[in-house]
């Protein structure tokens, strides 16, 4: 691995980190808040939920229906599902992952890169390196916003946070399979934006077909294939342990992801800008 | 030792061949120019020699090494600067120097600002508000500080004005004398041959001539005009070398090919008021290299 590779990646994303981290505390802040006013009368958010359409929403996004145990910890898993909470950190990890290979080649800084005596492996695993650092840091950002939220503001129930930890891991490996799969597409192509369509396209089939697994047999024959089957964000705090077994898939799906990226791009051409 | 060496040298993209077995040889302290024309797969060739695409059939070593497989290793005693020069845009030139010299473990900052001041460029200022001759010149100083054995050059000259131009040819003989090789593509031709001791010409992928500057230039034509006397009575019978271009009966202008000593006797028995003969033109040689490769432009793409 080439430290000068990983700290220059680290530096180059080191901006936008920054602000996806501090949208996502932000986020994590305001949801609390909202979510102690909401609990105030829990008859009436009960009521709301049950709603047909929010209460599809909100078990798509917590993976269960949240109207069984409704308290303050349960609805503020929310926090660790939102969808800008996933938005956010994906931008993360697309413009680090695609900026790093694909981009280097599209820039034609990679001439400058391969020029010297550093690997391409080298120069693969330092932008995979500095990519796992973004990633474990943005997604603790949700856990260190909902601590931040639990320490401003009066709390009339407890806010269970030991139960996010978990999640907190599922969440870290789910965004560990969306880099690997950034890399993969990173290190096989040309064109950043090539690889930046490619990565969104399997995002978006992969959300579409756990969304319509909720309404589709076919769909929820072949959702064991998306990303989402493996990050239930509601049925693990309430089971109060770890999902060993989604968070091995969504590592193992990372590895090969990255791996098969790192394959490529060591035997590959690199053409001039 | 060859620094450069390469056997049935192939680069494919489907059914477009970029190189075709390509054999060429750059010796130990030679300046080589690698000329041809748009698309004939000079860039192509020096890309495969850094280890930036694979070849698709034969060998490249460079320094007696295999250009694929010991790449790193390799690039440590190469310099080489890209045809269209790339740098890190938000970082100063310097930031750009220091991020290549952590890569290289080398400590040339004496020779970084030497050359910067030979090439007369701010380090301090940010890439993004470099000009194009400025990012060339940044290139040039990445691909010379460190002094390697091989300088692998890719237009190095392109957008740069003739003062900067003079200094770059400087330090190129400089580094020669120093022992070091040089490989640089031109388009050019005149720089070419005030600068080379061999040249290689490509065409449409394939290597049609390797040569040593001299030898081309005893190929190369020389222009020649005569002014005969009035009232001479016919001149002598033209010599073979001599190809007429224009002629009356008190001139004649063409070009001549081979050995001067001909030409001179044939001029000693004709009553000549005056004569011009140029210096052998390299350009002309080739240029009728290249003419012939019109009928292939656009065949060969990168």
């Amino acid at each position: 691995m080439s430290r000068v590779v990983f700290l220059k990646t680290l530096r180059s994303g080191l901006v936008v980190a920054v602000g996806m981290a501090l949208g996502i505390l932000l986020l994590e802040v305001v949801v609390i808040r909202m979510l102690i006013e909401a609990t105030g009368d829990l008859e009436q958010l009960r009521a709301w939920m049950e709603r047909p359409l929010m209460r599809t929403l909100m078990t798509l996004a917590l993976r269960a229906d949240p109207l069984g145990d409704l308290n303050l910890t349960t609805l503020a898993t929310f926090g660790l599902a939102h969808p800008l909470v996933f938005a956010l950190s994906w931008v993360l990890v697309i413009t680090v992952g695609t900026g790093a290979l694909a981009g280097e080649v599209d820039r034609g800084t990679a001439d400058l890169l391969l020029a010297l005596p550093i690997s391409r492996a080298a120069m693969y695993l330092g932008s995979a390196a500095a990519l796992a650092v973004f990633i474990a840091m943005i997604s603790m950002m949700p856990l260190v916003g909902l601590y931040l939220a639990e320490s401003l503001f009066t709390l009339e129930e407890p806010l269970h946070l030991a139960r996010m930890w978990p999640v907190t891991a599922a969440l870290f490996a789910l965004n560990l399979a969306i880099g690997g799969t950034t890399l993969l597409f990173s290190g096989w192509s040309t064109r950043r934006g090539r690889a930046v369509g490619a990565v969104l396209a399997i995002i978006l089939a992969s959300e579409l077909v756990t969304l319509l697994g909720h309404f589709w047999d076919v769909a929820a024959r072949v959702s064991f294939l998306t990303f989402g089957h493996y990050y239930q964000p509601l049925p693990i705090v309430r089971a109060d342990g770890w999902p060993w077994s989604d968070i091995v898939v969504l590592m193992a799906v990372a590895v090969v992801a990255a791996g098969t990226g790192l394959w490529r791009f060591t035997r590959r051409d690199i053409p001039a800008a | 030792m060859d620094v450069i060496a390469t056997t049935g040298l192939c680069k494919c993209y489907g059914q477009i061949e970029a190189l075709w077995e390509v054999n060429l040889r750059v010796g130990a302290g030679r300046l080589f120019g690698f000329l041809g024309p748009n698309g004939a797969g000079k860039t192509t060739t020096l890309r495969v020699l850094l280890g930036l695409l694979r070849a698709t059939r034969g060998t490249a070593r460079v320094l007696g090494r295999d250009v694929w497989r010991e790449g790193p290793s390799l690039r440590r005693e190469i310099g080489y600067l890209p045809g269209d020069v790339r740098f890190y845009d938000g970082m100063s030139g310097r930031a750009n120097l220091r991020l290549v010299e952590a890569i290289r473990r080398t400590g040339s900052t004496g020779e970084v600002r030497r050359l910067a001041e030979c090439l007369d460029l701010d380090l301090g200022r940010r890439v993004r508000d470099y000009s194009r001759g400025m990012r060339q010149k940044l290139g040039l100083i990445v691909a010379l500080a460190h002094r390697p054995r091989l300088l692998i050059l890719d237009e190095p000259t392109v957008a740069l004005d003739p003062l900067v131009r003079k200094t770059v040819y400087a330090e190129l003989r400089a580094a020669v004398e120093r022992g070091q090789t040089v490989l640089f593509s031109s388009h050019t031709l005149s720089e070419v041959a005030e600068l080379c001791d061999e040249v290689a010409i490509l065409r449409a992928g394939r290597l049609i001539e390797q040569q040593r500057i001299e030898v081309l230039q005893a190929r190369a034509l020389r222009r020649v005009a005569v002014r005969f006397t009035p009232g001479t009575p016919e001149p002598a019978p033209l010599p073979a070398g001599l190809t007429c271009e224009h002629a009356d009966e008190r001139a004649i202008a063409g070009t001549w090919q081979g050995e001067l000593d001909e030409l001179v006797a044939w001029l000693g028995r004709c009553r000549v008021e005056d004569v011009t003969i140029t210096p052998p033109e390299l350009d002309d040689l080739f240029l009728a290299y290249y003419a012939e490769a019109v009928g292939h432009a656009g065949e060969v793409a990168r």
